[in-house]
């Protein structure tokens, strides 16, 4: 792998993934993908805060190299973050090793 | 008392993502499997790129295929290769796949069955019952 990569791992209220999406390439991502999940919420927080919860998420996976990690991570979090209506929270996976960006086969076998 | 790392060789466990398009997880799953991995979980996801840009780029579908799974980091290096091979066939066939090193794991039986020793331990002693009797 010539350059660091994160999976930067993005949970979100359903239906607002296009602010994920946006926040990010704003900061230089270039594209994600989405799943769809469900959350599991605590009902006590959620009585004690007055806020409710919305069990249908979801969640974007977006890969962007090291160095851009925490301006994309800020970025989602100005733009998709716990005090807009996305409620959405974001973290980064390091990523050890990467296949399908750069590296070739050649390149592989020949950095054994 | 000794600790199942002092007494066997561990090998880190790696959890891999691939993401491909729609209709290729299956094909993957297998590569999967044949490198070892105990299971292939199999979720179903959506690129985030325009319907056009697709089109433009040829990059494949808009729906995606996702697989997570556990494998040995000894099983990585080849399936990092054959799953390049793979990416390289057509532009349909195009993927991304990445790998996060596992740092613990819930127990020895846990262990044993992300790593899919269970099933090799269960054959040596079985060579071993063969011997014996032959």
């Amino acid at each position: 792998m010539n350059k660091p990569y994160v999976a930067i791992v993005s949970i979100v209220n359903r239906g607002f993934t296009d602010l994920v999406m946006e926040a990010a390439k704003q900061a230089g991502a270039r594209g994600g993908t989405v799943l769809t999940g469900r959350g599991s919420g605590n009902k006590e927080a959620e009585a004690f805060f007055g806020v409710t919860v919305t069990p249908e998420k979801e969640i974007v996976l977006i890969l962007v190299e090291k160095a851009l990690s925490d301006a994309v991570l800020m970025a989602i979090n100005e733009g998709a973050g716990m005090k807009t209506k996305g409620m959405g929270i974001a973290f980064a996976l390091p990523v050890d090793d990467l296949v399908g960006i750069g590296e070739t086969v050649e390149e592989t076998k020949e950095s054994l | 008392m000794a600790t199942y790392d002092q007494t066997h060789r561990v090998c880190p466990l790696l959890f891999l993502t691939v993401i491909v398009g729609k209709g290729q997880g299956a094909a993957i799953a297998e590569m999967i499997k044949k490198a070892g991995a105990y299971s292939v979980y199999f979720v179903s996801g959506q690129g985030t790129a325009p319907n056009d840009m697709y089109a433009i780029l040829g990059t494949g579908t808009l729906k995606k295929d996702v697989l997570c799974s556990v494998i040995r980091e000894n099983a990585w290096f080849d399936l990092k290769i054959a799953l390049q091979e793979r990416f390289a066939i057509s532009p349909l066939s195009k993927g991304l796949a990445f790998i996060t090193r596992l740092d613990s794991v819930a127990g020895v039986s846990t262990y044993k069955m992300l790593s899919n020793t269970m099933d090799e331990e269960g054959r040596k002693k079985q060579k071993k019952r063969r011997k014996t009797h032959e």
